[in-house]
């Protein structure tokens, strides 16, 4: 990442080095101040300064104090990411320049290219009669090097192909030369043009190719799956046939446990088996007319029925007591009663106690009618209240 | 270049440039970056680094045709340091050049 003008340089430096937690920059910035104004005072622009200045992230890092060798994995890693380049931008050019749009003269080697094929032989093996330091317009100092080093028998290592070497060579004193690598350059251009054009009608015909039989195949496997899916539709139709009936079903024990609550008990659930009134809710609504029939009616209830029944319901206590005191006294305390047989004191005696059991048996019945009552007199007033 | 020869020489590099004579920020950017390909704005930290180890020190000089400038000059403890240094790298080089040459001796002798 290459800032644009100054402000981004200092912005995206700032946050690179907050980024790796690197402290005590304002040196360092000042630093980058002064060597932008050294850069400019000479005639830069800021954004050829930042170009020469550099990859920013690679600058952050080197503010590391980390050994050299963690600094060269990390940079190696970005690059092979792509993110870092350590030489100066340069065009790439294919290793064949036969290949290259222009080849009528040999291409001009730019010096940041980087070109990725070195022969095997140097070009004086191959044209020893070529003067070594004769280059013309194919000149660097790179080529001239190589040439040189090629006539000194030194390394191989000079730039470029065989075809170019050939051109190189063709540049020489020479005319003979010159000419038969123009027309090596040509031929090998042509091949090249036609090898492509053969290559593409090919690779289109196969493309084309591809594309019928892909097209056929997806059809095919179009037409499978949907004949699986009906026949898989058949079959779960013909299994659903055979299903069990609903009525089987209710009787397994699983559907029993899920089933309803016999009515017996559904009275039980609600509210112990009586009924409320709901009125959650519910504002009151007084039915004048059903309210004072239920006032007259509380006189009446409340201030004669009700204790009469409640005197009955003691007075049946009370003769339930009473009989069971009797049978008490037969038992144990009447001298006359010693007169009877054993056996008929027993029966005098138990019976005496079954009697005062059922009677006060029936005066609970009793009180459960009086509760009963109360709470429906209740209910019809709450009714009159809200009048439902 | 291999990119690794250049961060490992790059403190060299700087040591030797200033010990030559005190240069400020821009013109020992200038001075290295013609020698060689590197990314220029990793100088200054580097001279920072060189600075809290003791090998270099600065100063600023006002210019009267610009803002003041940070010179760089090495200190005792950097010129033993850089003598060190150089003397690995030409011990080095002499043997790696030893070991290629060597080398091409025994293919070309097939």
């Amino acid at each position: 990442m290459i800032a644009e003008n100054k402000a981004e340089f200092f912005e995206q430096l700032g946050v690179e080095l907050k980024r790796l937690g690197v402290e005590e920059t304002t040196e360092l910035m000042s630093d980058f101040e002064e060597h932008f104004s050294e850069g400019t005072r000479r005639g830069l622009s800021e954004e050829e300064v930042c170009r020469e200045l550099g990859n920013i992230r690679e600058i952050a890092r080197s503010c590391l104090d980390i050994k050299s060798s963690m600094i060269n994995s990390m940079v190696a890693r970005d690059v092979q990411r792509k993110k870092v380049s350590l030489t100066k931008p340069g065009r790439s050019v294919p290793a064949d320049p036969s290949l290259a749009a222009s080849s009528d003269s040999v291409s001009k080697q730019d010096e940041d290219c980087v070109r990725s094929y070195t022969p095997e032989h140097s070009s004086a093996e191959i044209f020893p009669n070529a003067h070594p330091n004769d280059n013309s317009d194919a000149g660097t100092s790179e080529n001239a090097n190589a040439n040189g080093a090629a006539n000194s028998g030194g390394s191989g290592a000079s730039t470029g192909t065989g075809a170019n070497a050939g051109g190189n060579a063709s540049n020489t004193k020479g005319g003979t030369f010159e000419k038969i690598g123009k027309t090596v350059d040509e031929v090998c251009d042509k091949a090249g043009k036609a090898l492509n054009n053969a290559f593409g009608k090919a690779e289109d015909a196969m493309n084309k190719a591809g594309k019928t039989v892909g097209g056929a195949m997806g059809k095919a496997g179009d037409a499978v799956g949907d004949a699986m899916n009906k026949a898989g539709k058949a079959v779960g139709d013909a299994a659903r046939q055979f299903r069990p009936s609903d009525s089987y079903r209710k009787h397994t024990s699983k559907d029993r446990r899920g089933g309803d609550i016999p009515p017996q008990f559904t009275k039980a659930k609600t509210n112990g088996g009586y009924k409320f009134v709901d009125v959650s809710g519910m504002k009151p609504n007084v039915n004048k007319g059903k309210l004072t029939f239920e006032v007259v009616l509380d006189v009446l209830l409340w201030l004669w029925v009700l204790p009469a029944v409640c005197a009955a319901v003691l007075a049946v206590f009370a003769g339930a007591g009473a009989l069971a005191v009797q049978g008490v006294y037969c038992a144990v305390g009447n001298g006359a009663f010693y007169e009877f047989v054993f056996i008929t004191r027993i029966f005098f005696t138990v019976g005496f106690f079954a009697l005062a059991t059922a009677v006060f048996n029936i005066g609970l019945l009793l009180f459960k009618a009086a509760m009963s009552l109360v709470r429906y007199i209740i209910t019809r007033h709450v009714k009159a209240i809200y009048d439902i | 270049m291999n990119s690794q020869l250049k961060r490992g020489t790059l403190e060299l590099c700087a040591l030797s440039a200033v010990s030559r004579a005190d240069c400020y920020g821009y013109e020992l950017v200038n001075r290295i970056s013609k020698c060689m390909e590197i990314t220029e704005g990793t100088i200054y930290p580097l001279m920072k680094r060189l600075k809290e180890s003791g090998l270099i020190e600065s100063y600023i000089v006002e210019s009267p045709e610009g803002p003041p400038r940070k010179y760089y000059k090495i200190t005792q403890s950097g010129k033993e340091e850089l003598q060190r240094l150089s003397e690995e790298w030409f011990e080095f080089t002499a043997s790696v050049s030893e070991l290629l040459k060597g080398e091409y001796e025994d293919d070309s002798g097939k």
